[in-house]
């Protein structure tokens, strides 16, 4: 590519970011974990809505959804649906941990689960297991983030150099004003995909057919290649158990980071109120992944799936647009990836680090903002720089963890019986099967190793549960006049 | 303190006190306490039901609806329907006057 307008355009939604993240601080001090991990919960409705939508739209909207269509076709779509139930789960459960959070002073997960159970170990151990998750997928959007600068300089910029310089962006703003900078930063973030993302795949449709109706590329697609339309899809491999449990596992799947969204949240009616209208942001997928099948047709040879939107709009976009394109992936793999630099930060300095060395309060609010460097230039950039092979493994089990942890959310919500040892049971025999169906039969009759997790977890935290003792009942009293306001109801005589 | 209530439901008891002493733990659940309440759980448990086998399998043609993938049209209509969802959920939550 031989115009610098792409590279310029892209910098300079860099400096921007950046120029909001630092001036988020606005003053206050950052050396509380009121301020700096839950923004002294203060967000309102819009600025949240934009913070969630951003945070779970990564990279994979602009490279890997795409490269879904163009590889798979509409089986793409059970993210779509997915990102929707998660927002019936924001609306449920938000209001909910935003008033642990309020009303019990927790400012992360663990420490919500740590108090649940009065178990700072059960808490440390959630932590820890998250971590590797969520330091697996802000891996994964560095890498995305690096790719994107190394395309649109001509390949001026090398990927070790693109990592270190997005980190240090991030880290200057995350340091000084943490979840305030993310608030405002995936705020401007979540704007720019929007509006790019629809830029990009109406000049696209327009480039590809001649006018602006998806009619255009879906008719040629009927008509040359139906496979790509209906499941299993054009790879055979999206059977309708792998989109079911897919859906089922990635809905139960708390991710850390989406805790501490809710608990900066002005109030429970706050997140409510975002909640509500978060699926309609999800439009945003549309346009990138028509791209995608845009592609099938015009670029039949691609090598990587996951680059059909940036080779086309390279061979069929003005520069601008291309630029905008850099500027709105670049944004994506931003805005998702320093929720979980944050999140592990705060989770391990509160939840790990604090009890082990019986730290301060003041004292692990400053050690939080101090170890998202070591975090990133320890860990993140090495492991984004050598690229390796594991990646997508560790960042699977991760997230089948993830899901893993549902018995200690249904003892916090839903079932007061729940105890710590059944909590426990249900998540370390939940993780050995998912991480055995992930990574030593992956997937076993087209099912989600989660699901399969889920199946053997489940069982165990209820009969466990039933044979050790509850947790103690001021505790759990506490936690159900906020989980069942009106009353629990017992089923039988 | 329990009330009891009519309900399709046999012997269901709402323990509006948390004194549980005396009661059976093991079958205490949190669960709707309201007709309001029991229909929108079951709108929440519809929307999920539509967007998973086997109801995704009776809209898996080829064919377009409006330009688009029958799929895709459904995805976005579960989409907007949780809206609409949420939405009349919020009505009941403040008229109701409870987090």
């Amino acid at each position: 590519m031989s115009s610098a307008w792409p590279l310029v355009i892209t910098l300079l939604y860099v400096a921007t970011a950046m120029l909001i993240g630092l001036r988020a601080q606005a003053g206050r001090s950052m050396n509380n974990l009121e301020e700096w991990g839950v923004a002294g919960r203060s967000m309102g409705p819009v600025t949240l809505y934009l913070l969630i939508a951003a945070g779970s739209v990564s990279a994979y909207t602009f490279m890997g959804a795409p490269g879904w269509a163009y590889s798979k076709g509409v089986a793409v779509f059970y993210v779509a649906v997915y990102l929707a139930y998660l927002a019936l789960v924001a609306w449920y459960f938000g209001p909910k941990v935003w008033q642990f959070g309020e009303q019990f002073g927790h400012v992360t997960q663990a420490s919500a689960i740590a108090d649940r159970y009065q178990s700072p170990a059960l808490g440390a151990l959630s932590a820890l297991v998250m971590a590797v998750g969520s330091v697996a997928y802000a891996v994964l959007q560095t890498i995305g983030s690096a790719y994107i600068l190394f395309v649109m300089s001509g390949g001026q910029i090398p990927v070790w150099l693109g990592v270190l310089l997005v980190l240090a962006c991030i880290a200057v703003y995350l340091y000084a004003s943490g979840q305030r900078a993310i608030g405002r930063t995936n705020a401007f973030q979540g704007v720019l995909m929007l509006v790019v993302a629809w830029a990009v795949g109406l000049w696209a449709i327009h480039s590809a057919t001649g006018g602006l109706s998806f009619a255009g590329v879906f008719e040629r697609i009927t008509a040359e290649n139906p496979e790509f339309l209906t499941l299993p899809g054009a790879g055979g491999d999206m059977s309708f158990s792998f989109w079911t449990t897919s859906i089922i596992v990635s809905m139960f799947s708390f991710m850390p980071p989406v805790w501490t969204q809710w608990m900066s949240a002005s109030s429970a009616r706050t997140i409510r109120r975002s909640a509500t209208w978060l699926p309609t942001y999800y439009v945003v997928i549309l346009p990138m992944v028509v791209v995608g099948f845009i592609g099938i047709f015009s670029l039949p040879e691609l090598a990587r799936a996951d680059t059909v939107v940036l080779e086309y709009a390279m061979q069929h976009l003005p520069v601008v647009l291309v630029g905008l394109l850099g500027a709105g992936t670049l944004a994506a793999s931003m805005s998702s990836s320093e929720p979980f630099i944050h999140s592990v930060s705060l989770s391990v300095s509160k939840d790990v680090l604090q009890p082990l060395l019986k730290l301060s309060e003041g004292t692990t609010a400053k050690l939080a903002r101090l170890l998202i460097l070591p975090i990133m230039f320890l860990v993140i950039a090495p492991l984004a720089i050598a690229e390796p092979g594991s990646l997508v493994m560790i960042l699977l089990v991760g997230l089948g963890f993830a899901s893993q942890v549902l018995p200690a959310f249904i003892g916090m919500f839903f079932w007061p019986r729940a105890s710590k040892l059944g909590v426990m049971a249900g998540i370390v025999a939940g993780f050995m099967v998912t991480v055995a169906f992930t990574a030593v039969w992956p997937h076993p009759l087209g099912i989600h190793a989660g699901f399969w997790g889920l199946m053997v977890n489940l069982p165990l935290f209820f009969a466990v549960s039933l044979v050790t003792p509850a947790g103690e009942s001021e505790v759990v009293e506490r936690f159900f006049r906020i989980s069942a306001p009106r009353g629990l109801t017992r089923l039988g005589r | 303190m329990a009330t009891r209530r009519d309900t399709a439901m046999t012997a269901v008891v709402v323990l509006t006190s948390f004194h549980h002493d005396g009661y059976d733990m093991r079958r205490i659940f949190v669960l709707p306490t309201s007709w309001a309440g029991w229909g929108l759980f079951i709108a929440f448990v519809a929307l999920v039901l539509a967007g998973i086998w086997p109801v995704i399998g009776w809209v898996n043609r080829a064919t377009l609806v409006m330009g688009l993938p029958l799929l895709v049209v459904w995805s976005y209509v579960i989409m907007f329907a949780c809206v609409a969802v949420m939405l009349v959920g919020n009505r009941i939550v403040e008229r109701d006057d409870h987090e």
